[in-house]
Formats: C-alpha cells, sequence, structure tokens
C-alpha cells in the first residue's frame, strides 16, 4: 500500500513540469474599510480610525500542476482564504490574473460548464448551505442542472453520495441547521463533489472533523486525486494533515508567498525563518503538557506591514538589510524561497 | 496547575438526554450524560462528529429550541438545577454565570455591527460601563487574544475578519465578563498552533485566576494533552471514558478512545491511507440497544447488546464490557 503511494507521488512529481493546470500570475487584492457611523464617532473620541486598506493578498504567483494537490499554510489572517477565493472567481483580484487550463479566468468566454469543473469548499459551512433547503437539494441540485444525472437518479446519487462523507442516508431530508458542526462540513463537501469538478479549492476542509473522519475525508480525497485525476488547492493551518496529503506546498507570511516547495521537500529543509519557526510548532498528543514557545515577536499590522522582508521584526536572524529592501524569490524552480540570507548564502 | 488548586464542584451534569422529536422520527442525540466539573478545572471533550458534544453544550445554556427537548436528567449550576428554571431566569445566568463559546462564530457575532459595537453591547449588559471604557476593555482583549491592531479592528464587520480572527473576537467576548463557567465548542478549529497556544494559556490562566471552571469541546487530541485536566469521550451521546489526560491518552481502555488515537495522521507514511474507524457512528435516530459502539468493535460479543455499566469511580470511570 505505502510503496503503491509513493510510487504515485513521483509520476505526479513528474507530471509537474508538463502541465500546470492553474496559473495564478501576480495576484493581488487590496480591501478598503469604511468607518461606519459608530466608529466615526469612536473616531472623534480619539478610538476608532478613518478609512483602511488591507493588501490582503500581494503579489502572489503560483503554479498548480494537474492532478496535484497543492497545500496553502501560514498564519492566521496572511491571506489563505481570500487567495482561495479569488482562484475560485468568487472574488475578483484588484490586480493579476487567474489563468484556469489556459483560460483566465476573467475571460467572458467561460461557459458555465466550464466554471463548474472549479469548485470550492468553504471554511465556513453554515453560512455556504442554504438555511431552507433540505441536503437533497443541495447536494444533487447542480449536478442535474448540469446534467451530470438524470433527475430520476437523484436519490441513489444524494444516498451514495452521503455514504462517501460518512453520513447516513437520512441526512438527505433534514435542512442544515439540523446537523452538527462536521455534518455541515461534509455536506459542504458533498455539494462540491457533486459536481465531478476538475478542480477543488478547500479552505480548512477537515478542521471541524474529529480525526476519524478526518482520515475518512483525507482517503478519499487522496482516492479522488489518483482515479479522477481531481487537482486541489488544499488550505489548512493543520501541518500534519498538509504533509500527509499535499505534493506541493506554499508558506504564506502576510500576504506573500515566503517559500514554496514539495511537501517532503519542504518539510525535511524549510528554508525561510517563517517556515522554521511554523514546523517547530507542530503539536502532537506525545508532547503532553507543553508550553508552546509562540514565534517571538508582535504579529505585525496588516494595515501597515513592515518594510523589507515583512518577516524581519520576528525573524530570529534578520540583519539590516532585512528592514531595508523586500529580499527577491530565490531558488530553482522546485523550491523557492524568499530571504536575504539564502541569496547570498549556498543557493 | 496542580490538582490542588482545583475546587468545589461549580457544574454537575446527571443523566441529562436531549432529543429532538423531528417528522422523521425522534433522534436521541444526547442520551445519558454524567460530569461534574470543579472550580479551576478544565474538561476536554472530544468524540466523533455528531456524537452529541454541541448539544450537550447548548442544553447546558438551555439553548435547546423546539422540536428539541431536555428530556430527563439535571443540570446544576453551583447547586441550582437549571433544568427547572424558566427562560428569563436563565437569561440572567447566560453570560455571567456560565457562557457558550460557538462552533460556529457567526452564531454570536450580528453581521450588520462592528466589533466594537458587538463589544459594547455585551460589556454593558453586564457590566456598568461607558462607552469609552468599554472601548479600552475591547482593545485589550482583542489584543491577549493575538489579533493585530486591535483598535483598528474595533470598526470591522465580522465579513471583514478572516476565520481564525471572528473566532477570536468570539474568545474574547465570551471571556470579557468573567463567567464562572465557560463551554467553548471547537472554538480553535481555524487557528494555527502559535496563536492557539497562546490562545490556551490565556484561558488556562483565566481559568485559575478567576476560579472558574472551562469545558473545552474539541476534536484535536494535541489540544487535550495540551490545555485540559481531565477528558471525557463522547461516542453516540454518551460519555464512554472519562479521567485524567494522562490516563485517559496514555492508557486508553475503551475500544473507541484506542480507535480515535490510531487514526491520527503522523506515523503513516505521505500518500499512504489513514487508519479509519470501520463502518459510520450510528443515526441518532436509530440507536442500537446496549452499546452503540459495538457494531464497529473488534471485541463485540452478544453482551454488548446490554447496556454496558460504567466501570470506575467519580475520578476515572469506562462504559465497556470488554475495557483494555
Ligand atoms: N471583505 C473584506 N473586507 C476587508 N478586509 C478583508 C475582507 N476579507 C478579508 N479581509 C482581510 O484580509 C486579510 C486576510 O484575510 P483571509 O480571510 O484571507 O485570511 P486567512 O489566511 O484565510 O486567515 P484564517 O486562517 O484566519 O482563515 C485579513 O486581514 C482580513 O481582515
Ligand atoms: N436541531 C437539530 N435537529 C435534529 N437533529 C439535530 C439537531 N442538532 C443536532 N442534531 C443531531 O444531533 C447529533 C449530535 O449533534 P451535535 O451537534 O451535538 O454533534 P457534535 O458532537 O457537536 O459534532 P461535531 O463534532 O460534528 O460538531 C447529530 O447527529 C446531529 O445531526
Ligand atoms: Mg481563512
Ligand atoms: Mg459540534
Amino acid at each position: 500500500m505505502a510503496s503503491c503511494a509513493s510510487e504515485m507521488k513521483n509520476t505526479r512529481g513528474m507530471s509537474e513540469q508538463v502541465a500546470s493546470f492553474m496559473r495564478i500570475e501576480q495576484v493581488t487584492r487590496r480591501f478598503e474599510m469604511r468607518p461606519g457611523a459608530f466608529e466615526s464617532l469612536l473616531h472623534r473620541l480619539g478610538v476608532g480610525a478613518g478609512p483602511q486598506f488591507v493588501t490582503a493578498v500581494d503579489n502572489v504567483s503560483l503554479n498548480i500542476a494537474r492532478g496535484s494537490i497543492f497545500g496553502l499554510v501560514g498564519e492566521s489572517g496572511c491571506g489563505k482564504s481570500t487567495l482561495g477565493r479569488i482562484a475560485a472567481r468568487l472574488l475578483p483580484a484588484t490586480s493579476g490574473r487567474v489563468i484556469f487550463d489556459d483560460i483566465p479566468l476573467d475571460d467572458g468566454s467561460l461557459t458555465p460548464a466550464a466554471l463548474l469543473r472549479l469548485q470550492m469548499v468553504f471554511q465556513n459551512p453554515m453560512a455556504s448551505l442554504n438555511p431552507r433547503q433540505r441536503v437533497m437539494d443541495i447536494i444533487t441540485e447542480g449536478a442535474i442542472y448540469h446534467g451530470v444525472i438524470a433527475r430520476r437518479q437523484r436519490t441513489d446519487f444524494a444516498v451514495s453520495l452521503l455514504a462517501e462523507v460518512g453520513l447516513s442516508a437520512d441526512a438527505a431530508f433534514r435542512l442544515p441547521h439540523q446537523f452538527s458542526g462536521g455534518q455541515r462540513q461534509r455536506i459542504g463537501i458533498a455539494r462540491a463533489l457533486s459536481v465531478s469538478p476538475d478542480f477543488l479549492i478547500c479552505d480548512e476542509p477537515v478542521a471541524a472533523l474529529d480525526v476519524s473522519i478526518q482520515a475518512q475525508i483525507i482517503n478519499l480525497l487522496l482516492d479522488l486525486s489518483r482515479n479522477r485525476n481531481l487537482t486541489m488547492l488544499f488550505i489548512s493551518h493543520d501541518l500534519g494533515v498538509v504533509r500527509h496529503l499535499c505534493d506541493r506546498v506554499a508558506v504564506m507570511y502576510l500576504g506573500q508567498i515566503v517559500e514554496q516547495a514539495p511537501a517532503a521537500d519542504l518539510f525535511a529543509n524549510p528554508r525561510h525563518p517563517y517556515t522554521k519557526a511554523l514546523l517547530e510548532q507542530a503539536p502532537s498528543i506525545k508532547a503532553g503538557r507543553r508550553a508552546y514557545r509562540p514565534i517571538e515577536g508582535e504579529i505585525p499590522s496588516p494595515f501597515a506591514p513592515p518594510k523589507g522582508c515583512r518577516f524581519h521584526p520576528r525573524c530570529p536572524v534578520a540583519v539590516e538589510r532585512c528592514g531595508r529592501d523586500a529580499p527577491p524569490q530565490t531558488g530553482d524552480e522546485k523550491h523557492l524561497a524568499r530571504c536575504w540570507l539564502l541569496n547570498d548564502g549556498s543557493r | 496547575m496542580t490538582s490542588a488548586a482545583i475546587g468545589d464542584v461549580v457544574l454537575e451534569v446527571d443523566n441529562l438526554s436531549t432529543v429532538f422529536e423531528l417528522k422523521a422520527g425522534v433522534a436521541r442525540p444526547v442520551n445519558g450524560v454524567n460530569f461534574q466539573l470543579r472550580r479551576g478545572e478544565i474538561l476536554g471533550v472530544v468524540g466523533e462528529s455528531g456524537s452529541g458534544k454541541s448539544v450537550t453544550g447548548l442544553s447546558i445554556l438551555g439553548l435547546i429550541d423546539p422540536p428539541g427537548r431536555i428530556e430527563s436528567g439535571a443540570i446544576r449550576l453551583n447547586g441550582l438545577d437549571l433544568t427547572k428554571i424558566d427562560e428569563s431566569e436563565m437569561r440572567r445566568h447566560r453570560g455571567r454565570s456560565v457562557s457558550m463559546i460557538f462552533q460556529d462564530p457567526m452564531t454570536t457575532l450580528n453581521p450588520v455591527l462592528t466589533i466594537g459595537r458587538q463589544f459594547f453591547d455585551v460589556l454593558r449588559a453586564h457590566r456598568n460601563v461607558g462607552r469609552e471604557e468599554a472601548m479600552t476593555i475591547a482593545e485589550g482583549a482583542l489584543e491577549r487574544v493575538g489579533i493585530p491592531a486591535p483598535r483598528l479592528r474595533l470598526s470591522s464587520y465580522p465579513h471583514e475578519l478572516s476565520g481564525g480572527m471572528r473566532q477570536r473576537v468570539c474568545i474574547a467576548i465570551a471571556l470579557a465578563c468573567g463567567p464562572d463557567v465557560i463551554i467553548a465548542d471547537e472554538p480553535t478549529t481555524a487557528l494555527d498552533v502559535t496563536i492557539q497556544s497562546q490562545i490556551l494559556n490565556l484561558v488556562q490562566t483565566l481559568v485559575r485566576q478567576n476560579d472558574a471552571a472551562l469545558v473545552w469541546i474539541t476534536h484535536d487530541l494535541s489540544v487535550v494533552a495540551g490545555l485540559c485536566d481531565r477528558v471525557a469521550v463522547m461516542y453516540a451521546g454518551r460519555i464512554v471514558e472519562i479521567g485524567s489526560v494522562k490516563e485517559v491518552l496514555d492508557r486508553p481502555r475503551h475500544p473507541y478512545t484506542i480507535g480515535l488515537i490510531n487514526s491520527i495522521p503522523g506515523d503513516a507514511p505521505p500518500g499512504g491511507r489513514l487508519s479509519q474507524i470501520p463502518g459510520g457512528p450510528p443515526s441518532p435516530f436509530r440507536l442500537p440497544p446496549g452499546c452503540a459502539f459495538a457494531p464497529r468493535c473488534a471485541k463485540a460479543a452478544t453482551i454488548c447488546e446490554t447496556n454496558p455499566p460504567s466501570l470506575g469511580g467519580p475520578e476515572y470511570s469506562v462504559r465497556c464490557h470488554f475495557p483494555a
């Protein structure tokens, strides 16, 4: 079993250079926050603030190979969901573009059927499910509408889809609020899979699941990626899951990609000081009661990110230059990192 | 930190059963839950998705709406049985004596009000504070849960925050009123370890300082290992094993607990299939007679069709005919 798995990994690794299924090219997304009435009052009291800007995603470029599972990790608030929503075409980029299977996503020529190939599993399942729709309708409507199945097949289809995500058949006749958090998350996964997408963007898809169901979902995603060549952008803060599932991983910090590499390489030889700090934190039940040592220093404000390298105020090895100039991305195609110290050093 | 700091019983859940009477039948998501919580104590609750963790929490807060109801049992908070009081009295206790951090942050957060405004409303409901003081308290509370630029965030709307930020805002709001018992329902699922550890430290300190007690519902056993004093393992509406964290995680005795610990990724080779407990949990509409885990259990025998007794004492107990 295990050796077969690593063979699969190898063939997928090789196809990496050949076909890039999704190309994210220099994508930037800025948000403006305007103060409301209560805030204007606070502002006058000297508390709140005027309009503010956040660059949630800052000039990000990624290539996702067909059939691969691409992991995206990074601190809360670093821009992972924003990037995921742009890739899913749910949010426009301020600049840059996303090319999906050789077609730019903002191209008007994309047909609804083509867009169906791109599905997203949301971080917050409750907000993404229609509260008045029965699960049966939630998970079969798209498939019927787009002719994936005929209407008379819907019950069988729903039951088998529910079984795949570990839910019993009686779930089909209930409403979203009548489920537990983890069950709702799996309804979101079933809905996304119902239209047989080629590309799946998963935003923390197993965060609310206990380890046993999590294992079932991860096994399901691995099967789909092997048997149906499903490509995935997999956002997660769980490094154990990412290491297990992903072929390639990008590490994001304050809107930028600071490192990306094949998963095995990244976990064995992290290059960027932030990646190193992140990996040191990985928890385990064996560690028992322990004091985690948070990464030193304040998390910088996204409203006023640090100059130079964004990580430098918290970086244990920063030199003077790091506070002055932004480091370029260096390394070879396979393993890229954005750090001055790597630049001068070995590679 | 030491067990010497753990005080009197503050919450006692006694044989609690909660049902939902739907057209399709009667669901029994909570089916005889027992546990005690002492001041200064942190109890972790783990268990399969759908095992009744959230419904137990909602029952304690008196938040089960028809067609659901508490069918039997008692919930004693400082000796007062919450199942016997009416909604207006319950409302006085909610937030002040017992508060809940919900699994879905949007249950707590109002989408059309800013974070600052929501803090203000909550603080004013329980404490006599002015606007400026409330904002200072709120800013400090957001800072302690690791939200950068907390002052500016007071003017943000919930949709302008990331998933993990929303969770932290809810934690900060729940902690702000200093309740006796906090029920935290998967409050850190969207957070990475660094921030999670910062919050765990904060919560630990607060619980001990205020002599409060905490129920921490999670599926993350490493969080349980790092945060909790005791742990309860739920399966199909019942606690199947409960005891000190060390006892339960190092020497699990219930077959379900053992399966759960074996499913953690980490030892499996990357890309390989993970160990999963075979089969699925029973539907709460059709619980099997006797031990609900029996249909998935390698050790099951005929006797498992009868309800297993609870073995052990108040400190540790397991419900199984054949514990390891
Ligand atoms: N609609 C919006 N309006 C204003 N700011 C936004 C909006 N959406 C996101 N942001 C901001 O963009 C930044 C990145 O948010 P995002 O949700 O992408 O983070 P994330 O990496 O997914 O975090 P988490 O792990 O906590 O979910 C945050 O500072 C957030 O406040
Ligand atoms: N309002 C409701 N009506 C009917 N059934 C419900 C309702 N709320 C919950 N349930 C059912 O009760 C069972 C227990 O749900 P609960 O939310 O307590 O699970 P949980 O242990 O918190 O799971 P998770 O880890 O997935 O959040 C589930 O099978 C769920 O489908
Ligand atoms: Mg997110
Ligand atoms: Mg729950």
